[in-house]
């Protein structure tokens, strides 16, 4: 993983878009359909993390999930039962992931991955949730891909 | 501050899905690309800002009512909105289905 290296006027959607797979069957299907898959190991980091906490009705027994420290105890008639805790949010369908590398990309070629198998922290919040880079551009350097991630970068925000 | 006494959005993080205060789905904000609001270029005399990557103009969510915001989006679901999880019309809900 390097610092970014790319240009910020380079046209990003024009770069060509690197997919992943995350099963045996799609990864053995592109691979069939020419690519070469660069298998990878689907690693959790540990500084993505999230929170819930669980309020239950004192009548009802029903329950609320909270994850924003804004929304109290969850309601009239409500009690926390389970205080903040963190935990991972996401979930992947194999612990294994595959980038698929076109036959003819070059060394030295920005890309842009779709679909990213490393767990690199693209967003936080000041309540201490961390969330996953999803997209990045990349470098490829003959063997893998250089993911060009600032990790000084503390990006708040969401779009699209 | 939030208040949770005035009408606000869902936002879920993992799924970066943008609901009604009842979990309608109103936008998934698809943007893949890592954008820093701060390095965005002001539009003049607008809350709003615009993206240097596609020429959008990009909807401060926080900036606009809860009612507003809504009737953008029905207006034109493509719309570009950026939400920021400490603004004050939005609760953060993850999703465990």
């Amino acid at each position: 993983m390097t610092m970014r290296k790319i240009p910020l006027e380079t046209n990003i959607q024009n770069l060509r878009i690197i997919k992943t797979a995350r099963d045996k069957n799609s990864i053995n299907q592109a691979a069939k359909s020419g690519f070469f898959p660069l298998v990878k190991i689907v690693k959790k980091s540990e500084l993505i993390s999230s929170k819930f906490a669980i309020s239950q009705h004192e009548e009802t027994g029903e329950i609320q999930v909270l994850n924003d420290f804004r929304f109290g105890s969850g309601g009239k008639g409500y009690k926390k039962i389970i205080d903040y805790t963190s935990y991972y949010p996401y979930s992947f369908p194999s612990p294994y992931a595959a980038y698929l590398i076109p036959k003819d990309i070059e060394i030295g070629e920005h890309v842009f991955i779709e679909d990213l198998i490393e767990d690199l922290v693209g967003a936080s919040w000041n309540q201490g949730d961390k969330y996953r880079l999803e997209s990045c551009e990349a470098i490829w350097n003959g063997e893998d891909f250089d993911i060009q991630y600032n990790p000084e970068e503390n990006i708040k925000n969401f779009m699209g | 501050m939030f208040h949770k006494n005035k009408p606000y959005l869902i936002f879920n993080p993992i799924k970066k899905q943008l609901l009604t205060e009842d979990g309608k789905l109103l936008k998934k904000l698809n943007c893949p690309f890592s954008i820093n609001w701060e390095d965005l270029k002001k539009i003049k005399s607008q809350e709003n800002r615009e993206c240097h990557l596609c020429s959008k103009q990009i909807v401060n969510s926080s900036s606009v009512t809860t009612e507003e915001l809504m009737t953008k989006i029905k207006l034109n679901p493509d719309i570009c909105l950026k939400v920021d999880l400490e603004q004050n019309n939005i609760r953060v809900e993850n999703d465990h289905a």
